[in-house]
């Protein structure tokens, strides 16, 4: 299968899988560590890696750097400094582009944001999650209320022009008010982007544990949905624009990067357990160090085999279909068939759409989901995959 | 050549499941080298991949042994296979009738169990000779000689000189191969009387067509030949006769006393129905061989294609199995909730959960089965009798004069210990008990009268659970005998499902009807509006349960790029739609029509 996105400009996600400690709710490919020397090398094996993908993808023009992780603020400056380097060296990044590091409020000080803003990194995303601190307890956050307050302050003394706070709700113990609080105080520092996030309690972590045990109570989805609603409404009057299922953000501040996601446009990712969809692919690196390293030692793309996927068309429309319907916009249907050369209700039944009553709509070409379609998008997005 | 007979053994092995049939059948081919070292597989008999995984023989197979006895002869060994479970007494019985004689497994840690004792009563019942066997003596837990005590004292047999063999390690096979040659009886007969041979079994083949197993009584028969089946007086000309060895091996003739199998071209297995007699059409016995055992179906369920199987493949597959299996069979019903489908009858729960497993393996089907019922016999105010199967054929209330239910006669074996627990399970379950017998001074065995209905649902796997395992059960159809019983519907979104709709005791429907609700409300998943789960006697509701709304089913963060795992989540998602069953507006899962069946410990 091969397709290639019509617009070449593409994103590239650089992963940091390590954090100060694990929150209790994270199941992402993340490892505690507080061994600088393991973090060195960490750093120097994504180099390598960057060297080798440029030479793999050379014709390749980045306009849009994601670093996430993990925490990729836990490596040093010098470290991070380096990356970037290593990137701009290598790939044609555009003028311009969005390049955006993830940051936990606990781990940063002016120094790192200078460096991160004089190395051209231009957006701050800040894992705040939560203004309460029984709430940020709860979660296994290393930061509490403060560090996140002081967080967003030194991002925007520093410079940072486009920040973005990351926020949870849906949380055992976590009150409707509590949330709204929360999030009333976030509109209030007025970040250019918020991402609203629901916990999943997920299988294998100490949450699951908890919820299994007992000792703590998932939200009632009632509940989580009135979360959201609420938040929705709050940004709305605030002057947030929802853009997609999860985030908000002023005119003019959506999230390029993350829009590649969800516009079948191409990325590249590198680092420990990294997805790419580009050139027509899609593969993911090995989620294991060991492997990783041992990829990289040999000047090799860190990716098994068994990990690029082998879909067919009709897998890629479905991806197309899902991750559009994420958008609040959502998609139109001639980009659709632009892309695949084909009619949309040649590939999906047109009683679909009367199946889906109330859940997406129609507005001339453009499907997107409906209100009440954005709290069972699965049921949605099953359909068509 | 009249003496050919005198080197024939043709023996059964009958034993309760678990005791290391399969095995002890598999050391004798093995050591007789009918089947060399290296071919050698586990349960060599067992060809099916349900039983060998269930551990459990379900057809009857047969094989040809060749033994070289010390007395300096050669014999011939039939060995035919049975199954052990008390679902398919009938085809040990007709397996039975085709020997000599029934080597009989014991396990030597376990003692006299309830099968052991009805497959000896069947045996006894053919008239053939018994021949007991210690297995498993290897185990440090064996007891010989209290087993041998208990042998003789229970079923009557001599068994002081029993051989003692353990299976697994070959242990003491050697002799019992010998004994063989001692202790059962060569068959007699008449090779040149006219021909008379009992089908003990039979399957479709789909080169040769029906392929039969029988055992030749008198005359002979070949190649060529016309035979005549008595009992459907239909003629075919054989086209090969052979024996199992295990294989297929043709042979010139079958003649009196041998096992083997023929072959005719016979394109319908109903034509070739087990018991009947097959004779020759130019020189015909005067009369069939005494009949088999014929063994009613006691349970019958609805088995339905699933959502997008076709009706005529359900309908084929069943009409194969149905070949192989005298004892199964079906007729088309329709269901408002299910559609177009089969009632079909089985010897009990059993024999249903491997015709529909095998449904599903053999013949890639996806089948939905309904609640499994036995057969009421309904007297109408006017006096007309009407035997129901199906739940939704019970006429109108008023209409009924009274219902009868069938009953059986329980025999429950278990360790003293568990006594207790089993009256109780009994009583729930309206048995009444007759008698109690000390068979050991640790072993009872309790006699109930008990619906047959209270059997079939969880009866066996209660009894399992409270006996840890120890507790065996046989049973045996009596009598009908007047009974209160009401049909119990369920409701989904206030619309009656008539493939939950079951025949339950008066006193007894308050309880399913909470049960079924509950299991019900666990299954089926949320939908986007409440859905009311209700259970009714008539206009009455006696339970309800309702499935939430959902409201959220949202993945919020979909990691760096991470789309093929969303993908796989979403995948799954829209399979298990797949599997559902849409009624009215409702979707249940299909596995929620086993599911209101099974025994819950807690309960």
């Amino acid at each position: 299968m091969t397709i290639t996105s019509s617009d070449n400009n593409i994103g590239l996600y650089v992963h940091v899988p390590f954090c100060l400690r694990k929150c209790r709710y994270c199941d992402f490919l993340s490892f505690e560590c507080r061994d600088d020397r393991a973090l060195h090398q960490y750093a120097n094996a994504l180099m390598r890696e960057i060297e080798t993908r440029y030479e793999e993808w050379p014709y390749k023009v980045v306009d849009t750097v994601y670093i996430g992780g993990g925490t990729p603020s836990i490596l040093s400056e010098t470290d991070m400094k380096h990356i970037m380097e290593c990137i701009t060296d290598n790939f044609t990044v555009v003028d311009g582009s969005e390049i955006t590091i993830e940051v936990n409020p606990a781990t940063i000080d002016e120094k790192k944001l200078e460096t991160y803003l004089a190395a051209g990194i231009n957006r701050i995303s800040i894992g705040t999650q939560s203004f309460d601190n029984s709430i940020l307890n709860m979660l296994g956050r290393v930061h509490n209320k403060n560090d996140a307050l002081n967080a967003i302050r030194l991002a925007k003394k520093a410079g940072f022009k486009n920040i973005n706070v990351d926020m949870m709700f849906g949380i055992p113990g976590q009150t409707l008010k509590m949330w709204r609080d929360s999030l009333r105080q976030c509109i209030f520092l007025r970040p250019e982007h918020i991402s609203l996030y629901s916990l999943q309690i997920e299988e294998g972590t100490p949450f699951y544990q908890m919820m299994e045990k007992g000792t703590i109570d998932p939200v009632s989805e009632n509940v989580d949905r009135t979360m959201y609603h609420d938040a929705l409404d709050m940004l709305e009057n605030a002057g947030y624009h929802h853009y997609e299922i999860s985030n908000a953000a002023l005119p003019g501040f959506e999230s390029r990067h993350n829009l590649k996601y969800w516009s079948y446009k191409e990325y590249l990712g590198m680092g420990l357990g990294a997805s790419s969809f580009i050139g027509g692919y899609r593969f993911k690196n090995t989620s294991s160090m060991l492997e990783y390293v041992n990829f990289i030692k040999q000047g090799l793309p860190p990716v098994k085999k068994e990990d690029v996927e082998n879909y067919s068309l009709r897998d890629e429309m479905g991806i197309y279909v899902f991750t559009a319907l994420r958008k609040r916009e959502g998609f139109d249907i001639r980009d659709f068939e632009e892309t695949f050369g084909t009619d949309f209700f040649y590939v999906y039944d047109p009683m679909l759409i009367t199946k889906l009553r109330g859940l997406i709509k129609m507005d001339g070409f453009v499907m997107k989901l409906t209100d009440k379609g954005l709290d069972v998008s699965n049921q949605v997005m099953a359909e068509f995959v | 050549m009249s003496d050919y007979k005198q080197y024939i053994r043709n023996f059964s092995i009958i034993a309760h499941i678990d005791h290391g049939k399969s095995t002890l059948a598999d050391r004798m081919i093995e050591m007789t080298g009918t089947v060399s070292h290296r071919d050698m597989r586990d349960q060599y008999l067992d060809n099916m991949e349900l039983e060998r995984e269930r551990g459990i023989t379900i057809k009857l197979q047969t094989t040809r042994m060749v033994f070289h006895s010390k007395d300096g002869n050669e014999y011939i060994f039939n060995l035919i296979d049975t199954p052990g479970h008390v679902d398919f007494t009938y085809e040990v019985s007709r397996s039975l009738a085709a020997c000599e004689g029934a080597v009989l497994v014991v396990d030597a840690t376990q003692g006299v169990e309830a099968q052991t004792l009805a497959n000896v009563y069947l045996a006894m019942d053919e008239d053939l000779e018994i021949m007991p066997v210690l297995n498993k003596i290897d185990l440090p837990s064996a007891r010989p000689d209290e087993v041998r005590d208990e042998i003789e004292e229970v079923i009557g047999v001599e068994a002081q000189d029993a051989p003692l063999v353990s299976a697994k390690e070959g242990t003491g096979v050697d002799e019992l191969l010998e004994e063989i040659v001692q202790k059962i009886p060569a068959p007699s007969g008449d090779e040149n009387a006219r021909l008379k041979a009992l089908i003990f079994d039979s399957y479709y083949d789909n080169y040769k067509g029906v392929v039969i197993y029988t055992r030749i009584f008198d005359g002979q028969v070949k190649e060529g030949d016309m035979i005549r089946l008595m009992n459907t007086n239909k003629k075919y000309e054989v086209t090969e006769v052979g024996v199992y060895s295990p294989g297929p091996v043709e042979c010139n003739c079958l003649r009196a006393g041998e096992v083997g199998y023929i072959c005719a071209s016979i394109k319908h297995v109903a034509d070739a129905r087990v018991g009947d007699t097959i004779t020759l059409d130019d020189a015909p016995a005067d009369e069939p061989l005494p009949g088999y055992k014929k063994v009613p179906s006691m349970v019958y369920c609805g088995i339905y294609p699933a959502e997008g199987e076709k009706y005529e493949n359900v309908k084929d597959a069943l009409e194969k199995l149905q070949v192989n299996d005298a004892a199964f069979h079906f007729e088309p019903e329709t269901s408002t909730a299910l559609g177009y489908g089969f009632r079909c009858g089985f010897l009990g729960l059993l024999h249903m959960e491997i015709i529909v497993e095998r449904l599903e393996r053999e013949f890639d089907l996806s089948v939905i089965t309904t609640s499994p019922s036995v057969i009421y016999r309904v007297v109408k105010n006017d006096g007309t009798v009407v035997m129901v199967q199906n739940p939704s054929n019970l006429p109108d209330p008023m209409e009924i004069d009274h219902v009868e239910e069938p009953m059986v006669r329980a025999d429950i074996m278990v360790p003293k210990e568990y006594v207790g627990s089993i009256m109780e399970i009994c009583q729930e379950r309206r048995g009444r008990m007759i008698h109690m017998e000390y068979i050991t001074k640790t072993r009872v065995n309790l006699h109930y009268d008990m619906p047959l209905n209270e059997v079939i649902y969880d009866f066996f796997d209660a009894l399992k659970s409270k006996t840890r395992g120890y507790g065996s059960l046989d049973y045996e159809f009596t009598k009908y005998e007047p009974s209160k019983v009401v049909k119990l519907d369920i409701l989904l979104n206030k619309e009656i499902v008539d493939a939950f709709s079951m025949i339950v005791h008066e006193s007894k429907a308050y309880a399913r009807g909470r049960f079924v609700c509950e299991k019900l409300k666990e299954i089926i998943p949320k939908h986007q509006f409440e859905v009311p789960i209700q259970a009714s006697i008539g206009q009455k509701i006696i339970a309800r349960e309702t499935v939430r709304a959902y409201r959220k089913d949202v993945i919020a963060k979909c990691y760096g790029g991470d789309i093929s795992r969303k993908k796989k989540l979403l995948e799954k998602q829209k399979e298990g739609k797949k599997r559902m069953r849409q009624f009215g507006t409702v979707e249940v899962p299909q596995e929620a029509f086993t599911a209101v069946l099974k025994y819950d410990d807690n309960k």
